[in-house]
């Protein structure tokens, strides 16, 4: 694994994100030290969604820097950017396997299409990896659209893991499920990041989430993070905005304007 | 206080947001076509998207053409019959498909199933997130998505477009022979001896560029949509629109390419 003890993994200096008019990401900063896992919680709209892609370089800054490993993102050679990929894993929030494709080549789909491996001995790690989430062969051969809400989360999973990769991103990894298949998802992400020992960042809303998968939880609110601590003090955080949300309370400084 | 409103400020906003779209269209085709030469080559999706652009718009290519023929076959005898110059309805028949009847419907079909299908799937995809997935996988979503269906649109459409013609030239032979009474014979050598190397070659190279111009649509469209599934209606009719009226206006300059003296 890349990186020191000292050198964080994962790293968001000022982050500055407008859409239009509209300042989302006001000079974020946050830190993940190598096998960290972090949560950041916000309420909807806060721009947790956002500051995902910005630090995958998926949309692009105003200004800041993203930093792996210690080395800027922006200073990464020609291929860099496809190198880091490579050593990333990406669980979004809709799941967004290929339709076109079937569940096995897009869990193999960094391997088999991008990679050098061949078709047969990518389908076998693609079962391989779909068995760790406890999908099946036939599953493996159906489209993602012949796939149950909670089966295409457990294949978007193994898809994020199948390269072994040393960051994982979670998006929402349990939203729009029933609780017993969240809390199903919750386990099987917290067992992929304890055997890959990757420094991890979710994004979530779900507080039960957060405390099954983290170690460490900060808060986004106003485009910026305004409290980060130990999950273990999530309930004595000393925060008014961590407290808020950690009792689901209308009254408090987070208001129904998530720029407020 | 406020002045009257500038009369010419709608005609100029129009203006720019032309020429933007035209810098945004050029710079799209230039990535996309580097993207297309460069290495990994995804030749199973080249071979999908020939199979998807090519095979599956036969019925429509050659309904579009049978019908085209007879058409042309009647009204050609109306208009020649009146100067007594029926001996030249092969010729003209078999001349306007393969240099111009064959390459603009074809492609103008091709088009509109073509064009909004890619529009649909990659706005869709862009709406889900699955772009955005593909760069996390280390993929550029111009190599794997745009390259191999824009090989596939420049190589399909050819022969498309040469099936047409002979489709078409077959419906216009059906009526001259069976209801305006030439001899089958004579009708297929005055096409035959009337056919030039010229108009099948132009022809062609009008259906490579016109299959460049349908893929290229669908994709632009798509890739930029957003706002969910009206944005990627939007997309769809867009790209149709576009691509139809770039078909237009290439099939113009390549025949005065060709054929300006």
């Amino acid at each position: 694994m890349t990186g020191s003890a000292q050198t964080p993994a994962i790293e968001l200096r000022g982050l500055v994100k407008r859409f239009g008019g509209k300042t989302v990401l006001d000079g974020m900063d946050l830190t993940a030290m190598t096998g960290d896992s972090l949560a950041v919680i916000g309420t909807s709209g806060t721009g947790k969604s956002v500051s995902f892609k910005c630090a995958l370089g998926l949309l692009p800054l105003d200004a800041g820097t993203v930093r792996f490993a210690g080395t800027p993102r922006d200073a990464l050679p020609s291929n860099g950017p496809r190198a880091l990929m490579r050593r990333s894993g990406v669980l979004f929030q809709g799941g967004a396997l290929f339709d076109s494709l079937p569940i096995w080549e897009n869990v193999a789909f960094a391997l088999f299409h991008t990679g050098t491996m061949r078709r047969a001995e990518a389908y076998e790690l693609a079962c391989a990896k779909l068995a760790e989430v406890g999908l099946d062969e036939r599953a493996a051969n159906l489209f993602p659209s012949e796939l149950s809400g909670g089966m295409q989360k457990r294949a978007a999973i193994a898809r994020a893991v199948a390269a072994d990769p040393e960051f994982l991103f979670f998006d929402e990894p349990t939203s729009g499920l029933d609780p017993i298949t969240a809390a199903t998802i919750n386990r099987l992400i917290e067992d992929c990041v304890t055997r890959l020992q990757a420094t991890t960042v979710t994004i979530t809303h779900d507080l039960a989430s957060a405390r099954q998968i983290a170690n460490r939880v900060a808060m986004l609110h106003g485009g910026r993070i305004v409290w980060e601590g130990p999950v273990a003090e999530l309930d004595r955080s000393g925060s008014a905005h961590v407290e808020q949300f950690v009792h689901g309370s209308a009254d408090g400084p987070v208001t129904g304007d998530p720029s407020a | 206080m406020r002045g009257w409103p500038n009369p010419l400020a709608p005609i100029g906003r129009v203006v720019l947001e032309f020429l933007a779209a035209t810098g945004r269209v050029a710079l799209f085709t230039a990535e996309a076509v580097v993207a297309a030469v460069r290495p990994p080559y995804f030749l199973r999706q080249a071979g999908r998207q020939f199979l998807e652009i090519g095979y599956y718009s036969l019925p429509i290519v050659g309904l579009t053409a049978i019908f085209t023929g007879m058409v042309l076959a009647l009204q050609s005898y109306t208009g020649f019959s009146r100067f007594a110059a029926e001996s030249a309805i092969p010729s003209v028949l078999v001349v306007s498909l393969t240099r111009e009847l064959g390459p603009v419907l074809t492609a103008l079909m091709v088009a509109g199933r073509v064009s909004a299908s890619i529009a649909a799937e990659t706005g869709t995809m862009r709406v889900t997130d699955q772009l955005d997935a593909l760069v996390t996988l280390s993929a550029n979503p111009l190599q794997y998505l745009v390259a191999p269906r824009l090989l596939a649109g420049v190589l399909a459409l050819p022969p498309l477009v040469l099936i047409a013609d002979v489709i078409g030239t077959m419906g216009g032979f059906l009526i001259s022979v069976g209801k305006l009474g030439f001899e089958p014979g004579i009708f297929l050598n005055r096409c035959l001896e009337s056919l030039q190397t010229l108009d099948v070659v132009s022809g062609l190279v009008k259906a490579a560029v016109f299959g460049f111009l349908i893929v290229l649509m669908g994709s632009y469209h798509g890739f930029h949509s957003e706002g969910g599934a009206r944005g990627v209606g939007r997309a769809t009719t867009n790209a149709v629109m576009s691509a139809s009226a770039l078909i237009l206006v290439a099939n113009y300059l390549i025949t005065e390419a060709f054929f300006s003296r």
